[in-house]
C-alpha cells in the first residue's frame, strides 16, 4: 500500500487515488483504483520512487492482457472476496489458450505480481503436461540440440515416463 | 514531409488496431506518433485495411491471407506509405517535390511492399513463439513454470533440448520441485504375488491408464542387492538382499540407486522383531535416514530388555548404532514412518515411537478404548495423507470396520470413519462375505477422499471411504524385471499372501541429496503385509 504522504507528492494528478496504465502496444488506457494497481510491485517501485507520472505507459504488454491483469488485481484487492471466489477467479482469468497464457505470464513476470505469476504458470504447465515433448518444443521455439543418439539416451533412462507418447 | 508523417501515423494506427502483438524487436519506442497530422481519406482507407488485416490475422492466424492483405494493402499504402521506420533510406526521397515523389512511388511499391510483407512474415511466422521464446529464454520465468509440472511430464520434457535437461536434473530443482509439491497421490502399487511360489513382483496402477515403472533397473546391482523390497518412505524405497545385510536406497521416479555400506554393528542380525526403514520427509530436508530396529529380549546377555537401531543418515553416509531400553510389552512388527519418528505397537496397548532425528525412544500408554487388537486381527497400519491409520477387525472375515487416526501428539486412537463393505462388494462382486486384505489407503483424486486399495476374491478394488463407490482395477501387470511366471487367475487375497507392496507418487519430485545425485524419488513401499504373511 502507498503511503499517504506519496499520494501527496503526486498531487498534480487530478485524482489522487487512481492511476492510470497505457498499454504502450495499443496505446488503449485503463484507470485503476491506487491500491488496486501497486499490487504490481513494478508499479509501486515507481510510485515509491516517485517515478510514475500521471499516466503509466507500460511497454510490451498489449491492452487485451492488460485488461486481465487487471481484472486479477482487482479481485484480490478486494478484502472481502474469500479464498474459494478468488481462486475461481483466477481460474476464469487463466481459462485462456497457451498463447494468451504466454502473453500473461510475461506481463505478470514484468510486473512482478506474484500470484498472478503463479496461478498462470500452473496453468501453463497444465496445459503442457500432458503433451509430447516434441509439442512443447514447438510451443516454445525451442530448439533441437540433441544428435539423435544423445536423444535416445536421454530417453531411455526414463523409458516409462513415455508410454504412449511418441 | 507532409507525406511521412501520416505513414507513422498509419504504422501506429496499426498498431492500435492490432491486439495481435507487436514483439519487443519491432522497438515499439519508435513507432509512436510524432505529432498531429491531417487524416485526408487515403489515410482512412489505409487505416481500415490495416484494421482488417489485423482482424484477420487474429482470427485467423493465417500466413496466406496475410499476404494477401499485406500486399494490397502496400499497393494502397505506396501513395502515402513511408517505411520510415522500416526502410530509413526512403526519407530521402520523401523530402523530395510531390511530383518527384509520384513518379518514385510506383517504382517503390515493390520494394517496400517486399519489405513490409518479409516484417509481416515473420512476425505471424515467430508470432508464437517471439513470447514464448522469451518465457524460455528467461530462465527463472521457464523455471516457475517447470516446478508446476508432475515429475512424470518433467522426465519426458527432459528431451527437448540439453538447456531444459540441466535445468531439470538440478539437484537444487528437484528440492524446490518437492517442497512445492508435498502432497502427492500415490498412483501405483507393486505387491509380491504367490512369493512362497513364484516370488514374482506385480504392479497395479491406481490411475488405470498408465503403467507402474518397471524395477528392471535393479538388475545392474546383481540378484543378491535386490531380492526384496523392505521398505518405501515419500518416494524413496529400500532394497535388500535375503540377509537383510545390504541395502540399496533407490528412486523409482528417476530409476537411481546408492548401495549403503553395510552396517558395522551385528547385533541385529539373528534378532528378533527386525526391521528396516526409510525415514524420508522432503518437506524438511532433502537427506533420508535408513534405520534399522531390532528388539533383544535376551536375558542372558543382560537384565532387561533393548532396542538395537542402527541409523544410516544420508548426510554422513555412515552408519551409527545405538542400544536403547524398551518399554514393556512384547511389540508388534507393524512399524511405520510417520511424523519424522517410526512408530508401533505393543501387546499391552502401549504406543512406541523411535524419534528419527532426536534419536529417542518414547513408549505411551494408550487409553483402553478403543482397544489395540492382536498383530493377527490387524489388517492395515499405516500413514495417508499425514495420518496414522489403523484397521483392525475381529473376524478375518468381517466387513464392517472402523478406520482410527492417530493424534499427533501419539495419546490416543480416534474413530475417524465407520466402514461397511458388504452392501457395495455384494452389489458389484456378487458375494456376501469374503476375506480381504487392505492393500494400502491412499487419497483420491481429489486430495482429500480417503480410498482403500483392496484386493478381494482374486479382484483388485479401489473403495472410496467418503463416496461409499467401489471401482475395479485391472489385472496385475507382471513386473518386467522378473521372469513372468504362470498367471493364477483367481488370485486369492492374503491367504495366498502378498508380502509387500509399494507405490510410486509420480507427481512427486523427491529428492534426496547425498553422494550421487539423488533426486524425483516417488514412491512408496510398506512390508507390513508381507510380515503377516510369516506368521
Amino acid at each position: 500500500m502507498a503511503s499517504a504522504p506519496e499520494n501527496e507528492k503526486n498531487a498534480s494528478a487530478p485524482e489522487k487515488k487512481t492511476l492510470t496504465l497505457k498499454s504502450m502496444i495499443n496505446n488503449e488506457e485503463f484507470v485503476v483504483d491506487e491500491h488496486v494497481a501497486l499490487q504490481s510491485v513494478t508499479i509501486k517501485n515507481m510510485v515509491d520512487s516517485d517515478c510514475a507520472g500521471d499516466v503509466i505507459p507500460v511497454p510490451t504488454i498489449s491492452g487485451e492482457i492488460l485488461a486481465l491483469v487487471i481484472e486479477y488485481c482487482k479481485n484480490h484487492a478486494n478484502p472481502s472476496a474469500s479464498e474459494d471466489d478468488l481462486k475461481k477467479a483466477d481460474a476464469g482469468i487463466v481459462a485462456k489458450d497457451i498463447y494468451t497464457l504466454i502473453d500473461l505470464v510475461l506481463a505478470a513476470n514484468f510486473l512482478d505480481i506474484k500470484g498472478l505469476l503463479e496461478v498462470t504458470s500452473q496453468k501453463i504447465a497444465d496445459s503442457i503436461k500432458d503433451l509430447p515433448h516434441q509439442d512443447v518444443r514447438e510451443i516454445f521455439g525451442v530448439e533441437n540440440d540433441y544428435t539423435p543418439e544423445e536423444e535416445a539416451a536421454v530417453r531411455a533412462e526414463h523409458d516409462w515416463a513415455f508410454e504412449g507418447f511418441p | 514531409m507532409f507525406l511521412r508523417l501520416p505513414g507513422i501515423e498509419a504504422l501506429n494506427y496499426w498498431l492500435i488496431e492490432a491486439p495481435a502483438k507487436v514483439t519487443s524487436k519491432q522497438r515499439p519506442g519508435q513507432l509512436l506518433s510524432e505529432g498531429d497530422d491531417s487524416r485526408d481519406i487515403t489515410i482512412k482507407r489505409l487505416q481500415a485495411q490495416l484494421a482488417e488485416m489485423a482482424q484477420i490475422m487474429i482470427d485467423n492466424r493465417l500466413m496466406k491471407l496475410l499476404l494477401g492483405i499485406s500486399e494490397s494493402m502496400a499497393k494502397h499504402s505506396s501513395e502515402s506509405y513511408n517505411g520510415g521506420y522500416m526502410s530509413p533510406e526512403t526519407d530521402k526521397d520523401t523530402g523530395g517535390d510531390q511530383e518527384v515523389e509520384e513518379n518514385k512511388e510506383t517504382k517503390m511499391a515493390k520494394q517496400i511492399s517486399r519489405k513490409r510483407r518479409i516484417l509481416a512474415i515473420g512476425y505471424m511466422l515467430s508470432e508464437h513463439s517471439l513470447e514464448a521464446e522469451e518465457v524460455v529464454n528467461n530462465v527463472d520465468l521457464l523455471t516457475e513454470i517447470l516446478l508446476c509440472l508432475p515429475a512424470k511430464s518433467l522426465l519426458r520434457l527432459k528431451s527437448v533440448s540439453k538447456h531444459w535437461l540441466s535445468l531439470i536434473s538440478d539437484p537444487q530443482f528437484a528440492f524446490n520441485h518437492t517442497r512445492r509439491n508435498p502432497n502427492s497421490l500415490i498412483s501405483g502399487l507393486y505387491v509380491y504375488y504367490k512369493p512362497w511360489v513364484t516370488n514374482e513382483r506385480r504392479s497395479i496402477s491406481l490411475n488405470g491408464d498408465s503403467k507402474c515403472p518397471t524395477l528392471a533397473f535393479l538388475h545392474r546391482f546383481g540378484e543378491g542387492m535386490t531380492d526384496k523390497l523392505v521398505s518405501s518412505c515419500n518416494g524413496l524405497f529400500l532394497c535388500s538382499n535375503d540377509r537383510k545385510m545390504r541395502y540399496l536406497a533407490c528412486n523409482l521416479t528417476t530409476q537411481k540407486c546408492t548401495a549403503l555400506p553395510e552396517p558395522r554393528s551385528r547385533s541385529h542380525r539373528s534378532r528378533y522383531h527386525f526391521g528396516a526403514y526409510l525415514a524420508f520427509d522432503p518437506s524438511k530436508s532433502p537427506h533420508y535416514k535408513v534405520v534399522l530396529v531390532s528388539y533383544d529380549d535376551s536375558y542372558l546377555v543382560s537384565p532387561g530388555t533393548f532396542y538395537d537401531i542402527d541409523i544410516y543418515p544420508s548426510k554422513t553416509a555412515s552408519w551409527k548404532h545405538m542400544r536403547l531400553t524398551a518399554p514393556p510389552g512384547v511389540s508388534y512388527l507393524r512399524r511405520v514412518f510417520w511424523n519424522g519418528a517410526i512408530h508401533w505397537m505393543s501387546q499391552e496397548n502401549i504406543h512406541i515411537r523411535f524419534d528419527v532425528d532426536a534419536e529417542n525412544l518414547m513408549g505411551t500408554a494408550l487409553p483402553s478404548i478403543p482397544r489395540i487388537l492382536s498383530e493377527k486381527q490387524i489388517r492395515y497400519f499405516g500413514e495417508c495423507g499425514g495420518d496414522l491409520l489403523l484397521i483392525q477387525t475381529r473376524m478375518c472375515h468381517a466387513m464392517k470396520f472402523r478406520i482410527l487416526t492417530m493424534d499427533k501428539d501419539c495419546s490416543r486412537w480416534n474413530v475417524k470413519y465407520w466402514v461397511n463393505l458388504k452392501p457395495v462388494i455384494s452389489g458389484i462382486l456378487g458375494i456376501t462375505s469374503s476375506f480381504f486384505s487392505v492393500l494400502s489407503v491412499v487419497n483420491g483424486a481429489n486430495g482429500k477422499d480417503l480410498v482403500l486399495v483392496l484386493a478381494v476374491t482374486g479382484n483388485f478394488v479401489l473403495y472410496n471411504v467418503d463416496c461409499k463407490t467401489l471401482k475395479a482395477l485391472p489385472e496385475l501387470q507382471p513386473d518386467e524385471s522378473h521372469e513372468p511366471g504362470e498367471m493364477t487367475k483367481n488370485l486369492e487375497a492374503y491367504e495366498d499372501v502378498i508380502i509387500g507392496y509399494t507405490a510410486y507418487l509420480p507427481k512427486q519430485l523427491n529428492v534426496s541429496v547425498n553422494l550421487e545425485e539423488f533426486w524425483g524419488v516417488s514412491y512408496y513401499f510398506d512390508e507390513n503385509i508381507g510380515t503377516l504373511g510369516f506368521h
